[in-house]
Protein backbone atom coordinates (compact mmCIF):
# COMPACT_ATOMS: atom_id res chain seq x y z
CA UNK A 1 0.00 0.00 0.00
CA UNK A 2 1.81 2.91 -1.25
CA UNK A 3 1.75 6.39 0.90
CA UNK A 4 -1.11 8.00 -0.62
CA UNK A 5 -2.97 5.56 -0.29
CA UNK A 6 -2.41 5.15 3.42
CA UNK A 7 -2.97 9.32 3.50
CA UNK A 8 -6.49 8.74 1.83
CA UNK A 9 -7.58 6.00 4.18
CA UNK A 10 -6.26 8.06 7.30
CA UNK A 11 -8.79 10.97 6.04
CA UNK A 12 -11.56 8.86 4.64
CA UNK A 13 -11.55 7.07 8.50
CA UNK A 14 -11.17 11.00 9.84
CA UNK A 15 -14.47 11.34 7.96
CA UNK A 16 -15.81 8.66 9.16
CA UNK A 17 -15.36 9.96 13.03
CA UNK A 18 -16.60 13.62 12.31
CA UNK A 19 -19.12 12.21 11.15
CA UNK A 20 -20.39 10.14 13.40
CA UNK A 21 -19.88 12.86 16.00
CA UNK A 22 -21.56 15.27 14.35
CA UNK A 23 -24.36 13.04 13.86
CA UNK A 24 -24.11 12.30 18.03
CA UNK A 25 -22.84 15.66 19.43
CA UNK A 26 -25.87 16.64 22.24
CA UNK A 27 -24.82 20.23 21.28
CA UNK A 28 -25.99 21.58 17.98
CA UNK A 29 -23.06 24.08 17.48
CA UNK A 30 -20.18 21.15 18.20
CA UNK A 31 -22.17 19.33 15.48
CA UNK A 32 -21.72 22.19 13.17
CA UNK A 33 -18.64 22.47 13.74
CA UNK A 34 -18.10 18.41 13.39
CA UNK A 35 -20.01 18.94 10.15
CA UNK A 36 -17.04 21.72 8.59
CA UNK A 37 -14.44 18.91 9.74
CA UNK A 38 -16.18 16.33 7.58
CA UNK A 39 -15.79 19.00 4.84
CA UNK A 40 -12.36 20.11 5.15
CA UNK A 41 -11.35 15.88 5.13
CA UNK A 42 -13.48 15.55 2.05
CA UNK A 43 -11.96 18.87 0.55
CA UNK A 44 -8.09 17.12 1.31
CA UNK A 45 -8.91 14.18 -0.17
CA UNK A 46 -10.12 15.40 -3.68
CA UNK A 47 -6.49 17.31 -3.26
CA UNK A 48 -4.97 13.49 -2.59
CA UNK A 49 -7.23 11.74 -5.84
CA UNK A 50 -5.85 14.55 -7.96
CA UNK A 51 -8.87 16.87 -8.33
CA UNK A 52 -7.98 20.44 -7.33
CA UNK A 53 -10.89 22.23 -8.60
CA UNK A 54 -13.09 20.37 -6.39
CA UNK A 55 -10.82 20.39 -3.87
CA UNK A 56 -11.05 24.75 -3.93
CA UNK A 57 -14.99 24.50 -4.77
CA UNK A 58 -15.60 21.94 -2.00
CA UNK A 59 -13.40 24.16 0.64
CA UNK A 60 -15.45 27.25 -0.24
CA UNK A 61 -19.10 25.66 -0.30
CA UNK A 62 -17.87 23.79 3.18
CA UNK A 63 -17.35 26.97 4.67
CA UNK A 64 -20.79 28.82 3.00
CA UNK A 65 -22.59 25.72 4.69
CA UNK A 66 -21.23 26.15 8.67
CA UNK A 67 -21.99 29.67 8.40
CA UNK A 68 -25.89 29.08 7.13
CA UNK A 69 -26.51 26.69 10.04
CA UNK A 70 -24.63 28.53 12.62
CA UNK A 71 -26.73 31.86 11.44
CA UNK A 72 -30.03 29.41 11.97
CA UNK A 73 -28.75 27.46 14.93
CA UNK A 74 -27.58 30.70 16.97
CA UNK A 75 -30.54 32.66 19.58
CA UNK A 76 -33.23 30.41 18.48
CA UNK A 77 -34.98 28.52 20.78
CA UNK A 78 -35.14 24.74 20.33
CA UNK A 79 -37.42 22.24 23.13
CA UNK A 80 -35.88 18.78 21.22
CA UNK A 81 -35.93 16.03 24.12
CA UNK A 82 -33.73 14.26 22.45
CA UNK A 83 -32.48 11.87 25.22
CA UNK A 84 -35.87 10.15 25.06
CA UNK A 85 -34.96 7.41 23.02
CA UNK A 86 -37.45 5.08 21.38
CA UNK A 87 -35.40 2.18 21.07
CA UNK A 88 -37.36 -0.33 19.19
CA UNK A 89 -37.46 2.72 15.95
CA UNK A 90 -33.18 3.30 16.61
CA UNK A 91 -32.88 -0.48 16.87
CA UNK A 92 -35.08 -0.98 13.31
CA UNK A 93 -33.35 1.46 11.65
CA UNK A 94 -29.55 0.60 12.54
CA UNK A 95 -30.64 -2.83 11.16
CA UNK A 96 -31.84 -1.93 8.35
CA UNK A 97 -28.61 0.33 7.34
CA UNK A 98 -27.01 -2.45 8.12
CA UNK A 99 -28.49 -4.76 5.84
CA UNK A 100 -28.18 -1.60 3.15
CA UNK A 101 -24.08 -2.07 3.79
CA UNK A 102 -24.02 -5.63 3.18
CA UNK A 103 -25.92 -5.60 0.52
CA UNK A 104 -24.14 -3.25 -1.21
CA UNK A 105 -20.99 -4.71 -0.44
CA UNK A 106 -22.38 -7.76 -2.84
CA UNK A 107 -23.15 -5.38 -5.47
CA UNK A 108 -19.81 -3.44 -5.59
CA UNK A 109 -17.86 -6.93 -6.23
CA UNK A 110 -19.36 -6.06 -9.79
CA UNK A 111 -17.40 -2.99 -9.95
CA UNK A 112 -14.12 -2.30 -11.50
CA UNK A 113 -11.05 -2.58 -9.13
CA UNK A 114 -10.24 0.73 -7.54
CA UNK A 115 -7.09 2.37 -9.26
CA UNK A 116 -7.95 1.09 -12.84
CA UNK A 117 -11.24 3.02 -14.48
CA UNK A 118 -12.18 1.84 -17.79
CA UNK A 119 -12.26 5.80 -18.99
CA UNK A 120 -13.72 5.34 -22.34
CA UNK A 121 -15.03 8.65 -22.19
CA UNK A 122 -12.33 10.53 -20.59
CA UNK A 123 -10.10 8.90 -22.94
CA UNK A 124 -12.03 10.81 -26.00
CA UNK A 125 -12.69 13.88 -23.66
CA UNK A 126 -8.73 14.56 -23.39
CA UNK A 127 -7.83 13.92 -26.64
CA UNK A 128 -10.21 16.22 -28.17
CA UNK A 129 -9.96 18.96 -25.49
CA UNK A 130 -5.88 19.34 -26.75
CA UNK A 131 -7.77 20.48 -29.98
CA UNK A 132 -9.85 22.89 -28.01
CA UNK A 133 -7.02 24.44 -27.09
CA UNK A 134 -7.78 23.95 -23.16
CA UNK A 135 -5.27 23.67 -20.82
CA UNK A 136 -7.78 22.30 -17.75
CA UNK A 137 -9.86 19.49 -19.30
CA UNK A 138 -12.12 19.36 -16.12
CA UNK A 139 -13.51 23.22 -17.21
CA UNK A 140 -13.09 22.04 -21.41
CA UNK A 141 -15.80 19.09 -19.96
CA UNK A 142 -18.04 21.10 -18.08
CA UNK A 143 -18.67 24.06 -19.93
CA UNK A 144 -17.51 22.93 -23.58
CA UNK A 145 -18.20 19.14 -24.22
CA UNK A 146 -21.53 19.06 -21.26
CA UNK A 147 -22.22 22.78 -21.64
CA UNK A 148 -26.17 22.00 -21.33
CA UNK A 149 -25.56 19.83 -18.18
CA UNK A 150 -24.19 23.08 -16.73
CA UNK A 151 -27.00 25.02 -17.88
CA UNK A 152 -29.36 22.82 -16.11
CA UNK A 153 -27.69 23.03 -13.02
CA UNK A 154 -27.17 26.79 -13.12
CA UNK A 155 -31.28 26.58 -13.43
CA UNK A 156 -31.64 24.24 -10.45
CA UNK A 157 -29.85 26.32 -8.57
CA UNK A 158 -31.89 29.27 -9.55
CA UNK A 159 -34.91 27.12 -9.04
CA UNK A 160 -33.81 26.22 -5.40
CA UNK A 161 -33.12 30.33 -4.54
CA UNK A 162 -36.15 31.61 -6.14
CA UNK A 163 -38.15 28.66 -3.97
CA UNK A 164 -36.51 29.51 -0.76
CA UNK A 165 -36.98 33.05 -1.66
CA UNK A 166 -40.85 32.77 -2.01
CA UNK A 167 -41.40 30.71 1.27
CA UNK A 168 -39.71 33.66 3.53
CA UNK A 169 -41.63 36.16 1.41
CA UNK A 170 -45.74 34.36 2.13
CA UNK A 171 -44.90 35.72 5.73
CA UNK A 172 -45.88 39.46 4.46
CA UNK A 173 -49.08 38.01 3.51
CA UNK A 174 -49.92 36.41 7.06
CA UNK A 175 -49.05 39.43 8.93
CA UNK A 176 -51.37 41.61 6.89
CA UNK A 177 -54.27 38.46 7.35
CA UNK A 178 -53.88 38.26 11.20
CA UNK A 179 -56.67 40.64 12.12
CA UNK A 180 -59.27 38.70 9.83
CA UNK A 181 -58.60 34.95 10.65
CA UNK A 182 -57.73 33.36 13.89
CA UNK A 183 -56.31 29.82 11.50
CA UNK A 184 -53.73 31.15 9.02
CA UNK B 1 -10.37 -8.33 -3.29
CA UNK B 2 -10.84 -6.81 -0.04
CA UNK B 3 -7.81 -4.03 -0.76
CA UNK B 4 -9.78 -3.22 -3.66
CA UNK B 5 -13.11 -2.20 -2.81
CA UNK B 6 -11.86 -0.78 0.81
CA UNK B 7 -11.81 3.09 -0.60
CA UNK B 8 -15.28 2.33 -1.82
CA UNK B 9 -16.75 0.58 1.53
CA UNK B 10 -15.39 3.43 3.43
CA UNK B 11 -17.03 6.53 1.39
CA UNK B 12 -20.52 4.25 1.43
CA UNK B 13 -20.33 3.54 5.80
CA UNK B 14 -20.25 7.27 5.41
CA UNK B 15 -22.76 7.60 3.52
CA UNK B 16 -24.65 4.92 5.72
CA UNK B 17 -24.11 7.57 8.70
CA UNK B 18 -25.85 9.92 6.62
CA UNK B 19 -28.48 8.05 6.00
CA UNK B 20 -29.18 6.63 9.52
CA UNK B 21 -29.01 10.39 10.89
CA UNK B 22 -31.50 11.14 8.68
CA UNK B 23 -33.92 8.09 9.42
CA UNK B 24 -33.57 8.48 13.30
CA UNK B 25 -32.69 12.02 14.47
CA UNK B 26 -35.77 13.98 16.02
CA UNK B 27 -34.30 17.06 15.78
CA UNK B 28 -34.82 18.84 12.13
CA UNK B 29 -31.44 19.86 12.16
CA UNK B 30 -29.63 16.86 12.85
CA UNK B 31 -31.39 15.59 9.61
CA UNK B 32 -29.94 18.39 7.90
CA UNK B 33 -26.49 17.47 9.03
CA UNK B 34 -27.34 13.95 7.92
CA UNK B 35 -28.26 15.62 4.09
CA UNK B 36 -25.16 17.05 3.92
CA UNK B 37 -23.34 14.12 5.23
CA UNK B 38 -24.95 11.86 2.79
CA UNK B 39 -24.04 14.81 -0.35
CA UNK B 40 -20.76 14.66 0.79
CA UNK B 41 -20.19 10.62 0.83
CA UNK B 42 -21.85 10.24 -2.61
CA UNK B 43 -19.09 13.16 -4.11
CA UNK B 44 -16.48 11.53 -2.38
CA UNK B 45 -17.59 8.01 -4.12
CA UNK B 46 -18.02 9.41 -7.71
CA UNK B 47 -14.33 11.17 -7.44
CA UNK B 48 -12.77 7.58 -6.15
CA UNK B 49 -14.47 6.18 -9.10
CA UNK B 50 -12.75 7.83 -11.60
CA UNK B 51 -9.01 7.97 -9.56
CA UNK B 52 -6.00 6.20 -11.59
CA UNK B 53 -3.16 5.23 -9.76
CA UNK B 54 -0.06 6.48 -11.33
CA UNK B 55 2.66 5.23 -12.34
CA UNK B 56 4.94 6.77 -9.73
CA UNK B 57 4.49 9.32 -7.20
CA UNK B 58 1.05 11.64 -6.92
CA UNK B 59 -1.71 10.98 -8.44
CA UNK B 60 -2.07 13.31 -12.18
CA UNK B 61 -4.92 15.70 -12.53
CA UNK B 62 -6.18 16.36 -16.18
CA UNK B 63 -4.13 19.59 -16.88
CA UNK B 64 -2.44 19.96 -20.13
CA UNK B 65 0.47 22.52 -19.47
CA UNK B 66 0.09 25.75 -20.84
CA UNK B 67 1.20 29.40 -20.18
CA UNK B 68 0.87 29.25 -15.99
CA UNK B 69 3.50 26.11 -16.25
CA UNK B 70 0.72 24.37 -14.20
CA UNK B 71 0.56 20.85 -15.84
CA UNK B 72 1.69 17.96 -17.59
CA UNK B 73 2.39 17.79 -21.31
CA UNK B 74 -0.58 16.28 -23.33
CA UNK B 75 0.52 12.52 -24.40
CA UNK B 76 1.67 11.99 -20.31
CA UNK B 77 -1.92 12.83 -19.61
CA UNK B 78 -3.59 10.25 -21.75
CA UNK B 79 -1.63 7.40 -20.24
CA UNK B 80 -1.49 8.67 -16.47
CA UNK B 81 -3.78 10.92 -15.89
CA UNK B 82 -7.24 10.57 -13.66
CA UNK B 83 -10.31 10.64 -15.38
CA UNK B 84 -11.95 13.84 -15.80
CA UNK B 85 -15.32 13.03 -16.39
CA UNK B 86 -16.53 11.77 -12.88
CA UNK B 87 -14.98 15.18 -11.85
CA UNK B 88 -17.04 17.27 -14.07
CA UNK B 89 -20.09 15.72 -12.26
CA UNK B 90 -19.31 16.50 -8.69
CA UNK B 91 -18.37 20.28 -9.62
CA UNK B 92 -21.96 20.94 -10.20
CA UNK B 93 -23.17 18.51 -8.07
CA UNK B 94 -21.51 20.25 -5.01
CA UNK B 95 -22.79 23.55 -5.61
CA UNK B 96 -26.27 22.23 -6.48
CA UNK B 97 -25.97 20.78 -2.84
CA UNK B 98 -25.48 23.95 -1.17
CA UNK B 99 -28.40 25.17 -2.97
CA UNK B 100 -30.26 22.51 -1.87
CA UNK B 101 -29.37 22.78 1.92
CA UNK B 102 -30.16 26.42 1.57
CA UNK B 103 -33.63 25.65 0.61
CA UNK B 104 -33.83 23.22 3.72
CA UNK B 105 -32.63 25.72 6.06
CA UNK B 106 -34.92 28.09 4.91
CA UNK B 107 -37.69 25.30 5.69
CA UNK B 108 -36.29 24.70 8.82
CA UNK B 109 -36.92 28.40 9.48
CA UNK B 110 -39.99 28.63 8.72
CA UNK B 111 -41.32 25.67 10.74
CA UNK B 112 -39.76 27.00 13.79
CA UNK B 113 -41.11 30.35 13.24
CA UNK B 114 -44.84 28.65 13.49
CA UNK B 115 -44.01 26.06 16.09
CA UNK B 116 -41.06 27.40 17.82
CA UNK B 117 -39.22 24.22 17.94
CA UNK B 118 -37.10 22.11 15.90
CA UNK B 119 -38.52 18.44 17.20
CA UNK B 120 -40.00 16.74 14.39
CA UNK B 121 -42.35 14.68 16.74
CA UNK B 122 -43.90 18.03 17.79
CA UNK B 123 -43.77 19.31 14.14
CA UNK B 124 -45.73 16.29 13.02
CA UNK B 125 -48.27 16.36 15.75
CA UNK B 126 -49.92 19.65 12.82
CA UNK B 127 -51.42 21.66 15.69
CA UNK B 128 -52.36 24.43 12.96
CA UNK C 1 -18.95 43.48 15.57
CA UNK C 2 -16.17 44.35 16.80
CA UNK C 3 -13.82 47.65 14.79
CA UNK C 4 -11.10 45.44 14.47
CA UNK C 5 -13.08 42.84 12.04
CA UNK C 6 -14.61 45.63 10.20
CA UNK C 7 -11.51 46.95 9.61
CA UNK C 8 -9.63 44.18 8.11
CA UNK C 9 -12.60 43.39 6.31
CA UNK C 10 -12.91 47.08 4.42
CA UNK C 11 -9.26 46.84 3.81
CA UNK C 12 -9.41 42.97 2.67
CA UNK C 13 -12.75 42.91 0.55
CA UNK C 14 -10.56 44.38 -2.40
CA UNK C 15 -8.33 41.63 -2.73
CA UNK C 16 -10.94 38.95 -1.83
CA UNK C 17 -13.00 39.86 -4.74
CA UNK C 18 -10.12 40.46 -6.88
CA UNK C 19 -8.82 37.10 -6.10
CA UNK C 20 -12.73 35.64 -6.82
CA UNK C 21 -12.34 36.74 -10.38
CA UNK C 22 -9.37 36.16 -11.03
CA UNK C 23 -10.19 31.94 -9.95
CA UNK C 24 -13.18 32.76 -12.60
CA UNK C 25 -11.31 33.81 -15.24
CA UNK C 26 -8.26 31.38 -15.18
CA UNK C 27 -11.06 28.87 -15.06
CA UNK C 28 -9.81 27.05 -18.19
CA UNK C 29 -6.09 27.14 -17.41
CA UNK C 30 -5.67 26.21 -13.91
CA UNK C 31 -8.08 24.87 -11.46
CA UNK C 32 -10.63 26.87 -10.43
CA UNK C 33 -13.95 28.05 -13.17
CA UNK C 34 -16.71 29.54 -12.57
CA UNK C 35 -18.02 27.63 -9.46
CA UNK C 36 -15.26 28.22 -7.14
CA UNK C 37 -14.80 31.98 -8.62
CA UNK C 38 -18.35 32.75 -8.03
CA UNK C 39 -18.12 31.10 -4.80
CA UNK C 40 -15.39 32.64 -3.24
CA UNK C 41 -16.87 36.36 -4.02
CA UNK C 42 -20.15 35.59 -2.38
CA UNK C 43 -18.25 34.75 0.39
CA UNK C 44 -16.25 37.57 0.47
CA UNK C 45 -19.63 39.51 0.38
CA UNK C 46 -20.87 37.68 3.56
CA UNK C 47 -17.92 38.55 4.87
CA UNK C 48 -18.78 41.97 4.71
CA UNK C 49 -22.17 41.85 5.38
CA UNK C 50 -21.49 40.17 8.90
CA UNK C 51 -18.86 42.52 9.54
CA UNK C 52 -20.46 45.50 9.04
CA UNK C 53 -24.61 44.66 8.79
CA UNK C 54 -26.79 44.20 6.51
CA UNK C 55 -27.76 48.24 5.85
CA UNK C 56 -24.35 48.97 6.00
CA UNK C 57 -24.16 46.94 2.99
CA UNK C 58 -27.16 48.09 0.64
CA UNK C 59 -25.93 51.79 1.31
CA UNK C 60 -22.41 51.01 0.00
CA UNK C 61 -23.69 48.32 -2.76
CA UNK C 62 -26.91 50.62 -3.78
CA UNK C 63 -24.92 54.13 -3.87
CA UNK C 64 -23.25 52.99 -7.32
CA UNK C 65 -25.14 49.97 -8.33
CA UNK C 66 -26.85 50.81 -11.28
CA UNK C 67 -23.65 52.46 -12.71
CA UNK C 68 -21.59 50.16 -11.83
CA UNK C 69 -24.46 47.44 -13.30
CA UNK C 70 -24.61 49.37 -16.77
CA UNK C 71 -21.04 49.36 -17.07
CA UNK C 72 -19.80 46.01 -16.31
CA UNK C 73 -22.76 45.07 -18.82
CA UNK C 74 -21.25 47.17 -21.67
CA UNK C 75 -17.58 46.19 -21.25
CA UNK C 76 -18.77 42.30 -20.65
CA UNK C 77 -20.39 42.63 -24.42
CA UNK C 78 -17.52 44.90 -25.95
CA UNK C 79 -14.87 43.19 -25.28
CA UNK C 80 -16.30 39.93 -25.85
CA UNK C 81 -17.93 40.73 -29.38
CA UNK C 82 -15.30 42.99 -30.65
CA UNK C 83 -12.55 40.87 -29.75
CA UNK C 84 -13.49 38.07 -33.26
CA UNK C 85 -13.91 41.09 -35.07
CA UNK C 86 -10.77 42.81 -34.75
CA UNK C 87 -9.29 39.09 -35.18
CA UNK C 88 -7.62 38.52 -31.57
CA UNK C 89 -8.94 35.81 -29.53
CA UNK C 90 -9.78 36.49 -25.59
CA UNK C 91 -8.24 33.87 -24.33
CA UNK C 92 -7.15 29.99 -25.44
CA UNK C 93 -10.29 28.26 -25.23
CA UNK C 94 -12.65 30.59 -26.99
CA UNK C 95 -16.04 30.04 -25.62
CA UNK C 96 -15.13 28.81 -22.01
CA UNK C 97 -14.16 32.12 -20.60
CA UNK C 98 -17.55 33.82 -21.48
CA UNK C 99 -19.04 31.13 -20.24
CA UNK C 100 -17.39 30.72 -16.97
CA UNK C 101 -17.62 34.81 -16.08
CA UNK C 102 -21.63 34.25 -16.61
CA UNK C 103 -21.43 30.82 -14.53
CA UNK C 104 -19.26 33.17 -12.25
CA UNK C 105 -22.14 35.98 -12.30
CA UNK C 106 -25.30 33.87 -11.70
CA UNK C 107 -23.42 31.38 -8.64
CA UNK C 108 -22.08 34.09 -6.96
CA UNK C 109 -25.31 36.50 -6.95
CA UNK C 110 -27.31 33.90 -6.24
CA UNK C 111 -25.99 32.17 -3.15
CA UNK C 112 -25.44 36.33 -1.55
CA UNK C 113 -28.62 36.66 -2.78
CA UNK C 114 -29.98 33.91 -0.73
CA UNK C 115 -27.74 35.18 2.22
CA UNK C 116 -29.11 38.51 2.00
CA UNK C 117 -32.38 37.08 2.73
CA UNK C 118 -31.99 34.73 5.11
CA UNK C 119 -29.93 37.27 7.60
CA UNK C 120 -33.67 39.69 7.04
CA UNK C 121 -35.26 37.02 8.64
CA UNK C 122 -36.22 37.68 12.42
CA UNK C 123 -35.34 35.71 15.38
CA UNK C 124 -37.44 34.48 17.77
CA UNK C 125 -34.84 34.94 20.87
CA UNK C 126 -34.83 32.59 23.89
CA UNK C 127 -37.08 34.33 26.98
CA UNK C 128 -35.13 35.16 30.07
CA UNK C 129 -35.54 32.77 32.25
CA UNK C 130 -35.40 29.56 29.94
CA UNK C 131 -33.73 26.84 30.12
CA UNK C 132 -32.31 25.01 26.79
CA UNK C 133 -33.79 22.18 25.51
CA UNK C 134 -31.87 18.70 26.41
Amino acid sequence: MSGTLAILYLVMLFMFIAAIIAVEARDLLSSVLCLGAVGFGLSVADLILGAPDLALTQLVVEIFVIVLLIRTIVARVDTTKEFVRDTAHVAFMGAVTMAIVIGVYVCFRAMTPFGDPPMIMGQSYMRAAQEAGAGNIVSAVVLGFRAYGTLGEAAVIMAAILGSYALLRSRGREETHEGHDSHS
Amino acid sequence: MIHNLLPYMMAFVIFAVGLYAIAVKKNLIKAIIGVIILEDAANLFLVLVGYRVPASGEPIPPIIIARTGAGRPAADLLRNAVDPLPQALVLASIVIGLAVVALLVVLALRLHQKYGTFDLTEISKLKG
Amino acid sequence: MTPIVRTITDLLIGFILLFGFYIVLSGHLSPGGGFAGGVTCAAGLILMTMASGVEALRERLSRNLKLAAAGLVACTLLVFLAMPLIGLPLSDAGSVTFLDVVIGLSVGAGLFGAFLMLAGFPVRRKAEGEKEGQ
